[in-house]
């Protein structure tokens, strides 16, 4: 953090509320200004695949609405008051008081607070996450911190073999968050494991009990949740694998598959077959699919990046190792932490066929715009650009392929898509030749 | 004159013009209360999360023609851009401007500068503004953070003006200045008031338009063309020049009082121009009186009232049809104060019964100090009207709807759409009824939502909410205390 932004890639730390939404009958009780939900709601809600909470929701949740006043004699009473009247009228599991930059502020001792509630055995939690101290991410990190070490026992009592809990999938931030659970539950029962997802449809508090119990975690991200599998490790002993990229398409998720194989020691006939089944698949699909692609067309060939560094580097991969594409510009526009930077810089180093490209971290997303646009003209063919809506600008004056998968989005409404394993691959193809044939006969074609 | 355009910020509209934010009752309990300012603002035992004054000035501001806005405050309080970059690129095409974003900085500020301050901070991105943009007008706005660790902006503003050689404004609207984000209209046009606009040097006839995106601004053109008259777009693809004439026209109107009364009423106090501050063309009475009133500027009545003729003439029948087509139809609104009570008329005139109509605030006075009875009009008819306050307290807009039972609710914005939807009743957004075209646009999209009600009804018996029992016994007056 530090450095002056434009156009951001990232909420503030407030918007990490969104992992509790994402949680079934998880309840946030923001204490914070009037319009904190207004603002993390357009970039990680309505302006990120038209989502919303589930159950719960933004238009309805729990808000001191901080004003001057509070400012002045404090907002601890109100805060108090709130979290009364909301365990009275909302039905939740577990409740989580969030505060944000004016909370931090004027000091509230939101622990003190909610103490009281959870003395009487109601599960309210707290969190402080104001929005000078770290991107939405880092508020993620504090949530599912919050849920670990107030709710969670501290030591595990057994093990659960076979038990994986699933990290590395931020909530809303990813608006393919949904679909990525189920995709992700559905391949590991399938090569003989048991799942352990906390958000979305069906799973809830009774998933965050069985945290403790896992034989290991997984994380399936550059470095979102390393904090949190590295807390379990510390906490209860778990250990973890650590997959540093999101697996998108057929090279990358059997190379998953391998690693988790031999970490996990799964039958390798189950997960050759498995691999062998969907990768079958994958190409059937794939083959029937070209024809009008193919046919007198120019596709393009090179794309540019700038996205969060899960999406970033996961479809980096796909379009370079199955695609066959070429990168050019690359960014990663999610505030990655500097000790995390050289291993996703190493990444990019190690594309099939020697491939190799450069990467930018910054949280800047202006100043990448303006380094793409400079491109303007450089190229005889139509390039790609993967990103946000804020790709919108540089992609119009590059005559560009715009393909919008990391917040904020704009113009997509996302459901239960996903871009995770073998079929997520398909849906990634689908979703970037739809845009090149949605061209054909009007202007690139 | 309740704008007082001194000082370097407004003073949020609770505390200015004694707006409220809570109230149940009846239309005519709630003027004859507000106007003589007995209205207390009520309380209630819980609240959600509303919507920014902050926000509300970032969107304004940023649509301003080539500017600049860099938001002196944490990542998140100008992470949500992209909301209004689309709307703004959305009428942009609309209106024929060029396609592009919203531009805005944000200073990033971190945990130390709340001890430290960040006054270098700010210095660096307004001069990264500038180098990066080219802007005419950069606005720096204050934030919670910013405004609560006495950030000295005067002085930033002063150090700023002798090397950057456009106007530098400085707008105050921290979001924890006011409960109400109409206040944030209040925040930018005070600013833009004291910076941009400037002392008359001759009278134009042109007509000072303040209004959000323009979706009508060819219709508007040619509707004050023909009176002899020329529209003055403001924020929107306004430039610095355009401000700077705003004092020299003839007269400002605007899409709801909400938004152009601050501005509308300063200038009026400080350079005559006058505010036609009663109507601004909904629905088709609305448009009568509003488009009369511009005409007498010129003198042309006449022409006026043959225009309103020959759209009566044209649109009548088509009125009729769906005033047919809409019997027994009981609608609810909720909207902001702007349009929640002037709508009551305009469906009234396609032929849907309003049972009840929420507003997200109420403003018992405008800005100006002959404004007090500029509720009558409205009222006249509809006294016994059930009306509520609310800022988007959703919890009971549920309550509301169980007891009302509208066919249809008409809204836009700030989640009542939604949390309507999940009650299984059929929603319509509403965005400007503008005139005859618009009315019939609005009643055609009524029309057309009543014509399936599959996906509502269904979704409704599907989804739902998470209430205790406690909740469901409660009615919509139980969280006012």
């Amino acid at each position: 953090m530090g450095q002056f932004t434009e156009k951001q890639g990232v909420g503030c730390a407030l918007a990490g509320f969104y992992t509790a939404l994402a949680i079934e009958k998880v309840l946030p009780i923001i204490h914070g200004g009037p319009g904190c939900v207004a603002n993390a709601q357009q970039i990680m809600g309505n302006q990120n695949g038209s989502q919303q909470g589930v159950g719960f929701s933004e238009g309805m949740l729990p808000s001191t609405n901080l004003t001057d006043t509070d400012i002045v004699f404090g907002g601890g009473k109100k805060l108090d008051e709130l979290i009364d009247n909301t365990v009275q009228y909302f039905d939740a599991d577990l409740y989580i008081a969030i505060g944000g930059c004016v909370a931090a502020i004027i000091g509230d001792d939101m622990e003190e607070i909610t103490g009281k509630y959870r003395k009487t055995g109601k599960p309210v939690l707290f969190t402080e996450a104001p929005g000078f101290k770290g991107n939405n991410i880092w508020g993620h990190t504090q949530i599912l911190k919050s849920i670990i070490e107030q709710y969670l026992p501290d030591k595990r009592e057994k093990v659960n073999k076979g038990q994986v809990n699933v990290w590395g999938i931020v909530p809303y931030y990813d608006p393919f968050w949904a679909g990525t659970c189920d995709a992700v539950e559905e391949l590991l029962k399938d090569i003989g494991l048991k799942p352990n997802i906390i958000y979305g449809k069906g799973r809830g508090i009774k998933n965050i009990d069985k945290i403790p119990e896992a034989e290991f975690n997984l994380v399936l991200s550059p470095w979102w949740d390393v904090e949190i599998a590295e807390l379990l490790t510390e906490r209860y002993g778990t250990p973890f694998l650590h997959y540093p990229s999101l697996p998108i398409g057929p090279t990358e998720t059997k190379r998953f598959l391998k690693v988790l194989e031999e970490y996990a020691n799964l039958d390798s006939e189950v997960v050759s077959d498995y691999i062998r089944k969907k990768e079958d698949r994958y190409y059937f699909y794939i083959e029937k699919g070209i024809a009008h692609l193919y046919d007198a067309r120019k596709l393009p060939k090179r794309f540019y990046t700038m996205a969060n560094s899960t999406y970033a580097l996961g479809i980096a991969k796909y379009f370079i190792n199955d695609l066959g594409l070429v990168p050019e510009k690359q960014f990663i526009t999610d505030g990655v932490p500097q000790k995390y930077q050289k291993q996703i810089a190493e990444e990019y180093k190690s594309f099939d066929g020697g491939i190799e490209s450069d990467v930018t971290f910054t949280l800047d997303v202006g100043s990448a715009m303006i380094e793409i646009g400079n491109d303007e003209g450089k190229y005889h063919n139509a390039t790609v650009i993967v990103g946000s809506s804020w790709n919108d600008v540089p992609a119009k004056k590059l005559g560009a392929y715009n393909l919008h998968v990391s917040a904020p989005i704009g113009d997509r409404v996302i459901l239960d898509r996903s871009y995770f394993g073998f079929d997520g691959g398909l849906h990634l193809f689908e979703d970037l030749y739809d845009k090149v044939a949605g061209m054909f006969g009007i202007e690139m074609a | 004159m309740k704008t007082a355009v001194i000082g370097s910020e407004s003073l949020g509209r609770e505390r200015r013009i004694k707006s409220v934010t809570c109230y149940e009752g009846n239309l005519k309990d709630l003027t004859e209360k507000g106007c003589s300012g007995c209205l207390k603002g009520g309380k209630r035992c819980l609240s959600t999360a509303t919507f920014c004054s902050h926000l509300t000035a970032l969107d304004e501001l940023s649509v301003v023609k080539n500017a600049v806005v860099v938001d002196h405050g944490p990542i998140g309080c100008s992470s949500g851009m992209m909301r209004w970059t689309l709307n703004y690129r959305m009428e942009s095409l609309v209106t024929g401007e060029p396609f592009g974003d919203l531009n805005v900085l944000s200073t990033n500020l971190s945990e130390s500068d709340t001890v430290f301050g960040a006054i270098n901070k700010l210095y660096d991105t307004v001069r990264e503004a500038y180098r990066r943009h080219n802007p005419e007008v950069i606005y720096i706005t204050s934030t919670c953070m910013s405004s609560t660790i006495g950030e000295d902006f005067e002085s930033a503003v002063d150090v700023l003006r002798e090397e950057i050689p456009v106007p530098i404004v400085f707008v105050g609207c921290a979001g924890a200045k006011s409960k109400i984000w109409a206040s944030g209209f209040d925040s930018e046009q005070h600013a833009n008031f004291k910076n941009l606009i400037k002392p008359p040097k001759e009278k134009r006839n042109t007509v000072n338009i303040i209004e959000f995106l323009h979706h009508h601004k060819q219709y508007t053109i040619d509707l004050l063309d023909r009176i002899g008259l020329k529209p003055l777009f403001f924020n929107a693809h306004a430039t610095v020049e355009d401000f700077a004439h705003a004092s020299e026209s003839i007269a400002s109107t605007g899409v709801c009082n909400v938004k152009a009364s601050y501005l509308g009423s300063a200038l009026e106090k400080e350079y005559g121009v006058k505010y036609l501050a009663d109507d601004y063309g909904m629905g088709i009475a609305g448009f009568e009186r509003w488009y009369l009133k511009l005409a007498e500027l010129t003198g042309s009545e006449d022409i006026a009232r043959e225009y309103i003729a020959s759209e009566h003439e044209k649109y009548d029948p088509i009125l009729e049809d769906y005033r047919q087509k809409f019997k027994g139809v009981k609608a609810m609104i909720i909207m902001g104060s702007g349009y929640a009570f002037e709508l009551v008329r305009v469906l009234s005139e396609i032929g849907i019964d309003v049972v009840h109509t929420n507003s997200f605030h109420y403003d018992p006075v405008l800005d100006r100090d002959d404004d007090k009875d500029y509720m009558k009009r409205v009222t006249q008819d509809i006294e016994d009207l059930p009306v509520s306050i609310s800022d988007a307290q959703h919890f009971e807009t549920i309550k509301r709807i169980e007891k009302y039972k509208p066919d249809v609710i008409i809204t836009r914005v700030h989640g009542a759409q939604t949390i309507a939807l999940k009650t299984g009743t059929p929603v319509v957004n509403v965005l400007a009824a503008f005139g005859f075209p618009g009315t019939v646009d609005l009643a055609e999209y009524i029309y057309e939502e009543l014509q399936n009600k599959n996906f509502v009804k269904k979704f409704g018996e599907h989804c739902g909410f998470s209430f205790t029992e406690k909740f469901k016994n409660e009615n919509d007056k139980s969280f006012i205390v």
